[in-house]
């Protein structure tokens, strides 16, 4: 990168745009720039390293494992766990700057903690219950995030976080809530607070953002249980994606890049798939034949996001982070609304959300026009021609009325690329 | 040495200690039965072969695992119970199942598998938590084999040695003909070279 900046730097020497001062001066902040920053390959590759070490030792140890007796095997099982202690305890001591040896260690001890309980139990021919080894390893290692200041084994907590949520309940019949994976959450929060307020721009930050809007999505199944009827499972869900939408919007994340700002993505994109979902007739024909069951945990858990959505979008609104007009912002609303006009007619309902999401669509389309962003011009295209292909092989439609609408459709977009065109001429002029 | 660094040296070594408290503790509590548990011969079932072998370890299926419910308790599926064991000609068998943990006597902590108590047959199903045997990858797959033809056979005793400590339980072996299955399994392997 400073290569780069020098060969820049060059330019606009050569070109007398800057004096020799000015540039020594942006040379000399840049180096020192890179001075101050770790070098990324080595972390990288430092905790590559870590990682393909643990389970080499692992794969080694395996292939003559029955020839050991009880005794060779739980010693063997406990080496890793002592040795990434060691490394560990040897970072801290003696490496506390080195953010290479921090990650490195850090995770190779992660992977011998498991590696040692599995191995044990494998030695005693322990079947055991697997979100419970998973929690007791998780809970063993979460320490050391912020002993070692490591945000690769964070990120590894939070999959294994999730990895107990899905077994706990997801693959667990009777279907049961279960609010451990909660407290789990709860333990990695500080952690992520400080990449917040500290280094908000860095990858490990992005990539938290990204985990955590995906675990708390997999994670919010665990507060159901298996008698909740799906049209509160929806809500949830709604009610989440909108939570997600509102806080990327927050001057906090509203700043970032949309790829870095998870919770915006995320939650526009779920609040889509699920309107999509519900565009389609026989959605509210499954939901007018099921009796809605309140269930006390899934109505707290549709309360409280309720109110959190709803305070956001308030602030949002008031504080003029969102402009009023932003359609999709009151998806969690508007649901609500048609819940209601489904016990006057379902038709309407399903006419209602198909315009909802052709309105969103056009909207996205045309703020991409006002804004320049042919990527989210392109966006709204998409909505629409997803909405317009669900209609297509929506076999509750008939082709006549079918027909009609595309035409429509048609004209329409014909019409908006030619304004378009127009307009664009006339600036060109 | 000032306090913040004490501290810090105080978190690691209680760190340290946890992350060896948890596989020590697993080791202290199966050798203590192993050693100190009375040891029994659960009988096996015959498996499917393609289904035995899961991953690095053959899955046992025991036999006499239907037991008689003589209280007027109510079990469901995936419910914690105390089955009561006891010897009879050789081999472990079921005296009663409880939800309670009985004072006296041998037990191990199981599940219920099936219930069939709400109707006239009064009868539920267990299963135990010792249905897994680790053996190395290249021998299980003959271990497979053997095991699971021996089960076929009504004339062959195929059997896993299980110490039952208050409730928790330690697979010693598996045994087919008073012959280790993992001797069995090294001796076809080695007739197959």
């Amino acid at each position: 990168m400073l290569n780069k900046i020098k060969d820049d730097l060059d330019e606009l020497l050569a070109h007398k745009v800057i004096s020799e001062e000015t540039a020594s001066a942006i040379a000399s902040y840049y180096q020192y720039k890179e001075n101050q920053s770790p070098s990324k390959l080595l972390i990288v590759f430092g905790v590559l390293g870590a990682l393909l070490g643990g389970l080499g030792i692992i794969l080694v140890f395996a292939h003559n494992w029955d020839n050991f007796s009880v005794g060779v095997k739980c010693v063997l099982s406990l080496l890793p766990l002592l040795l990434g202690q060691f490394l560990c305890g040897f970072t801290l001591f003696k490496k506390p700057a080195s953010v290479a040896w921090s990650e490195s260690s850090a995770v190779f001890l992660f992977f011998a903690v498991g590696a040692s309980i599995s191995l044990i139990a494998q030695t005693y021919h322990i079947s055991g219950d697997f979100p419970t080894f998973v929690m007791t390893w998780m809970l063993l290692c979460l320490p050391l995030v912020y002993l070692m200041k490591s945000q690769v084994t964070s990120l590894l907590y939070l999959i294994g976080i999730t990895v107990f949520c899905i077994n706990k309940n997801y693959f667990h019949y009777p279907k049961i809530e279960n609010y451990t994976y909660w407290l789990l959450l709860l333990g990695i929060i500080p952690n992520y607070y400080f990449l917040i307020k500290n280094q908000l721009k860095s990858n490990f930050t992005t990539l938290h953002h990204w985990f955590i809007t995906i675990s708390t999505t997999i994670g919010i199944g665990s507060l159901v249980n298996g008698n909740s009827n799906e049209t509160l499972l929806i809500y949830v869900f709604v009610l989440l994606f909108s939570c997600f939408y509102l806080i990327g919007k927050l001057p906090l994340f509203s700043t970032l890049k949309i790829t870095v700002n998870s919770y915006a993505l995320v939650g526009k994109i779920g609040l889509l798939y699920l309107l999509f979902m519900q565009s389609f007739r026989w959605f509210w024909e499954d939901i007018e034949n099921n009796k809605t069951n309140i269930q006390s945990v899934v109505f707290g858990v549709i309360l409280v996001h309720f109110a959190i959505a709803s305070y956001l979008l308030y602030q949002s609104i008031s504080k003029k982070r969102t402009t009023f007009d932003n359609l999709i912002q009151y998806a969690f609303l508007a649901l609500l609304l048609f819940f209601f006009v489904l016990q006057i007619n379902l038709l309407a309902v399903v006419v209602l959300i198909n315009f909802y999401l052709l309105l969103i669509g056009i909207q996205e389309i045309s703020k991409g026009n006002t804004t320049n962003s042919l990527s989210r011009m392109n966006f709204g295209i998409l909505i629409v021609a997803i909405l317009i292909t669900c209609r297509f092989f929506d076999t509750d439609m008939s082709f006549v009325i079918r027909g009609i609408l595309f035409i429509l459709v048609g004209i329409g977009f014909f019409a908006l690329n030619y304004f378009m065109l127009r307009k664009k001429k006339q600036n060109g002029q | 040495m000032d306090n913040k660094k004490l501290l810090f040296i105080g978190f690691f070594a209680l760190v340290v200690a946890a992350q060896w408290f948890v596989p020590l503790q697993m080791i202290t509590e199966q050798e203590d039965i192993l050693n100190t548990g009375k040891l029994y011969k659960f009988k096996t079932a015959p498996v499917d072969p393609y289904d035995a072998f899961r991953g690095k370890y053959i899955y046992l299926n025991y036999a006499n695992n239907e037991v008689k419910v003589t209280n007027n308790e109510k079990f469901t599926y995936d419910d914690d119970v105390f089955v009561q064991v006891k010897d009879s000609s050789g081999y472990a068998l079921i005296q009663s199942v409880s939800k309670k943990e009985p004072n006296s006597g041998d037990y191990v902590k199981a599940k219920i598998s099936y219930s069939n108590t709400n109707n006239y047959r009064k009868t539920v199903g267990v299963e135990y938590p010792f249905n897994r045997f680790y053996m190395n990858e290249n021998k299980a797959q003959s271990a497979e084999t053997a095991y699971a033809e021996a089960n076929r056979i009504p004339t062959q005793s195929t059997y896993a040695l299980v110490a039952v400590k208050k409730g928790k339980a330690v697979i010693k072996d598996v045994m087919i003909n008073n012959t280790s299955i993992r001797v069995l399994a090294k001796n076809n392997r080695n007739s197959q070279k």
